[in-house]
């Protein structure tokens, strides 16, 4: 998995490509736990992203969980295919604010 | 190649891609299409993290072992460990009733959840075989959907 970081007005954006799975989900812990400052907004752009199990949603969440507790905001773009699927499938695409481009972040 | 044959890897998390790669291999000969094997993945790896994380102590050297073949339309994964007994299908469903908030959300019965929808059939059964006690899961997969 490739994690690109860009900057959209006041967010953070990670662009992730290929696949969020067992392997990668620490290289994202990584790097997105540690930009949840107080009051940040992150971006995940997922529209590189081909997969997702359930070690990236739990990722996922913790980064909303954080998010929350800093103050901050987490927000998906671009999400479609199979992880629009399995986000809602496991509904954890209720707890996601979305957008369709980065463009589009507020 | 004999898919019918058992192959072994070590029960660690560097075994992984190793073990996705030669059941994706198997797939991919027995006809399923890119599509499809992206979500027999989703299946694949809840199952195999599920031992590689919990059969065996941190200390020990264990072993999976992984059979993967067709069986008429279904694509046929079986997976065994000789690790402490462990029926994955007790684990609670974590979308069988959606959590109504965030910290009701229990990620750890996504697993279970995402092989129950992958997967048209799961069976688990825990007894010697060839001189070992074993974990044997075996997972039922439409090839075609």
């Amino acid at each position: 998995m490739t994690i690109t970081e860009k900057k959209q007005n006041d967010w953070l954006v990670l662009a992730l490509a290929d696949r969020l799975d067992t392997q990668t989900a620490p290289e994202l812990e990584q790097a997105a736990m540690s930009k949840m400052t107080d009051g940040a907004k992150v971006a995940l752009e997922l529209s590189e992203l081909q997969y997702i199990s359930s070690a990236g949603l739990r990722v996922l969440l913790m980064m909303m969980k954080k998010s929350k507790a800093v103050g901050g905001q987490v927000a998906l773009v671009g999400v479609g295919g199979m992880v629009g699927e399995i986000l809602e499938e496991s509904g954890i695409d209720a707890f996601f604010k979305q957008y369709d481009k980065m463009e589009a972040l507020p | 190649m004999n898919r019918e044959e058992w192959k072994d890897f070590p029960a660690q998390q560097d075994s992984y891609e190793e073990m996705l790669s030669y059941a994706l291999a198997c797939a991919d000969e027995a006809g399923v299409s890119m599509k499809r094997q992206l979500k027999l993945q989703l299946g694949f790896e809840e199952a195999v993290v599920n031992v590689i994380s919990y059969a065996y102590e941190p200390e020990e050297e264990g072993k999976v072992w992984l059979k993967v073949y067709a069986d008429g339309n279904d694509l046929i994964i079986e997976i065994k460990d000789s690790g402490k007994p462990f029926n994955p299908l007790t684990k609670e469903d974590a979308l069988a009733n959606r959590p109504e908030s965030l910290e009701e959300t229990e990620i750890g019965g996504l697993g279970i959840a995402f092989m129950r929808r992958v997967f048209i059939d799961i069976a688990y059964h825990y007894g010697e075989e060839d001189g070992l006690y074993c974990n044997h899961l075996t997972l039922r997969f439409p090839m075609s959907q």
